[in-house]
């Protein structure tokens, strides 16, 4: 079966022509129920009933673990042109409240644990209408009967307007202030990387996809928009069966699961922990990895487990959504590529010091020598319309020209023959597990706590696959000694769960550079050696060096 | 490996404190031995991993990948009748 032709223009009509076409396939198998594409437009269209008086274009925050019910509720919101807020349900509190504010939605859509972590109705945040998606506490509009029972409740019969044009969501990421920055799709943005995929993929209406990525990464745009445009089924994962790798193959055998999307952290603990060994996975055809290097002894193994399925590596920073692939021929012995520009992707290869902040003046710069390492910079109609509430941090970071909007991505790489390679960063972002971090958030987090004078974070595990962080500190002259379970609470409250430093050391000072700066590059490389969270001082410097001395 | 049996309640003791000091991501949230810790969000995919090796290491097993599953380690209850099959 074909993929539909046409009639959708944007996100909204993509449930109604679905059903349309693809009407008693399956659209989402659920660990309750499973949803037809007409089942799931009718709960949609109920759904988006009781919604009621949200205008298009007013934001939403969606604070929910990914299940059927999610993907039924966000094409709910797309279809009354609501944009879509996916905060991490796992998100520290205080943070979670912050970035609420900051988003000033009117609605709030919560299951039942998010509702009361955020407490909602006693807290410091307020003047929005609450959707629950279950529980039954009065004050909440619960979701529950409409999903269910679609017939017995009002349906949304005229869908408003929505042009390409028009914001569809916010995928949040880390920001180096320590504030997050929101990075917003429009509906045409959306649609076009929805629709390479499906082209570049090859998702058929045959395919049932495992949908790793929880729903605040924006790795989860493949299940939640390419699905439908193609018919395929998807299989919502949630954040606990993720933990339980021979959980998931499980439910990849019973369900003959085509299609995985993942990043390589994910895939790494199913190649080792998922009991590949005794399971059939003869159905799937294709694993594609996204978000971050995958070891080559690792990926190998995976590939070696799963002989009979394709691979792929996917590049593009969530301000573009993807916008090079690779396939690989065979066993990685070496760094994976991350390929070349898909569809009508543009890309260059820019001096990373070239001063750029008109049309005129990235015209009027070259492109590196071909095998130079350069900074990335891209040019697709899947880039995004800029970053929520910050218009100057756009102009950074976007060049708008008469063919399309570039992306400067801040990634350093190198061509040989069209074939891109990634060789690191213009900037201290770091991919931990796959999620997106910058160090110096996270050291001004630590460095906040009243006990620290300065912080320096490190990645550990090299270029490739970073799983954990680490951290190096020097006390305040009024902490005697460091008190780590204090510490880890603190950035416990503040900071994502990778984010927060598996070992923190005490040392006496930091190197200095020859300006008298924090040498951070030489306290990280010490950091980045194993067992390199000890401090390098004599031992016993977990006292303050101030009461040494 | 040692009798379960004798060493039940040090047992629950000694994981509830595992939990509770080293892997739980909100040292606020007290965990008992029913606590949904992976709905919560309390331990992390790293944590599983380390609840693991760590009965490996009381008990003197090992644990089939296969085993370790939602159902046996969602609260710190399900993962002592777990511990209690193995030998």
């Amino acid at each position: 079966m074909k993929r539909q032709q046409g009639g959708v223009q944007t996100l909204s009509d993509l449930l109604p022509e679905a059903a349309a076409a693809f009407s008693h396939r399956i659209a989402v198998i659920g660990t309750e129920r499973t949803f037809t594409f007409d089942e799931a437009n009718r709960s949609a269209r109920a759904v988006a009933a009781t919604f009621g008086e949200i205008d298009p274009g007013q934001h939403v925050v969606l604070s929910m673990h990914k299940t059927s019910d999610s993907f039924i509720i966000i094409h709910a919101l797309l279809s009354i042109g609501a944009v879509v807020v996916p905060v991490d349900p796992l998100m520290p509190v205080l943070g979670a409240v912050a970035l609420i504010e900051a988003v000033a939605p009117v609605a709030v859509v919560v299951d039942q644990t998010s509702m009361e972590r955020l407490d909602l109705f006693g807290g410091d945040v307020g003047g929005f209408a609450v959707f629950c998606v279950d529980g039954d506490d009065e004050r909440a509009t619960s979701l529950r009967r409409p999903i269910d029972d679609p017939e017995s409740c009002a349906q949304l019969n005229d869908r408003p307007t929505v042009a390409p044009g028009d914001p569809a969501y916010v995928i949040f990421t880390s920001g180096s202030t320590g504030t997050p920055k929101g990075i917003t799709h429009t509906h045409g943005s959306a649609l076009a990387y929805a629709s390479l995929a499906v082209d570049a993929h090859g998702i058929t209406a045959d395919d049932r996809l495992a949908g790793l990525p929880p729903l605040h990464f924006d790795m989860s745009t493949l299940e939640l928009y390419s699905a439908p445009l193609a018919g395929a089924a998807i299989v919502p994962i949630g954040t606990a069966e993720l933990r339980f790798p021979a959980s998931f193959t499980e439910r990849a055998e019973q369900l003959g699961i085509t299609l995985w999307y993942s990043v390589p952290f994910q895939l790494r603990q199913i190649s080792e922990r998922g009991a590949l060994d005794q399971r059939d996975m003869s159905l799937l055809r294709h694993v594609i990895y996204a978000g971050e290097a995958f070891s080559a002894p690792a990926l190998a193994a995976l590939m070696h487990q799963l002989p009979g399925a394709r691979f792929s590596n996917a590049y593009g920073p969530a301000e573009t959504n993807v916008v090079t692939v690779y396939e690989l021929s065979a066993s990685p012995v070496d760094v994976v590529p991350i390929g070349r520009p898909w569809g009508d992707v543009e890309v260059r290869i820019i001096d990373r010091d070239a001063e750029i902040t008109s049309a005129d003046d990235l015209s009027a710069v070259a492109d590196v020598a071909p095998g130079e390492l350069g900074e990335l910079w891209v040019l697709a109609a899947s880039v995004m319309v800029g970053y929520l509430h910050a218009p100057e941090l756009t102009s950074e970071r976007c060049v708008k020209t008469d063919r399309g909007t570039w992306y400067r991505t801040g990634d350093l790489v190198s061509s040989s023959d069209g074939l891109l390679r990634l060789a690191g960063r213009v900037d201290h972002q770091v991919k931990v597990r796959g999620v997106r971090l910058e160090l110096e958030a996270v050291e001004a987090v630590l460095g906040s706590h009243p006990d620290i004078a300065e912080a320096v974070v490190a990645p550990v595990g090299g270029a490739a696959s970073v799983e954990q962080l680490v951290a190096a500190v020097v006390l305040a002259p009024s902490a005697p000694v460091l008190d780590r379970v204090s510490l880890r609470r603190w950035c416990l409250e503040r900071l994502v769960q990778v984010a927060v430093p598996t070992d923190i050391a005490a040392w006496n000072e930091f190197p200095l550079t020859s300006s008298g700066k924090i040498d951070r590059a030489n306290v990280r490389t010490v950091l980045a050696q194993p067992g390199g969270a000890t401090p390098p001082m004599a031992s016993g410097s977990l006292t303050n060096g101030s009461s040494d001395a | 490996m040692p009798d379960l049996a004798a060493t039940d309640e040090a047992f629950a003791a000694a994981l509830l404190e595992l939990l509770n000091d080293e892997l739980s991501l909100d040292p606020s949230a007290l965990i008992a031995l029913d606590t949904d810790l992976l709905l919560t969000g309390l331990v992390d995919s790293l944590g599983v991993i380390q609840v693991v090796s760590w009965i490996e290491d009381e008990l003197d097993t090992s644990i089939d990948p296969i085993a370790v599953t939602l159902e046996n380690f969602q609260t710190p209850g399900a993962m002592i009748r777990f511990a209690a099959t193995l030998g």
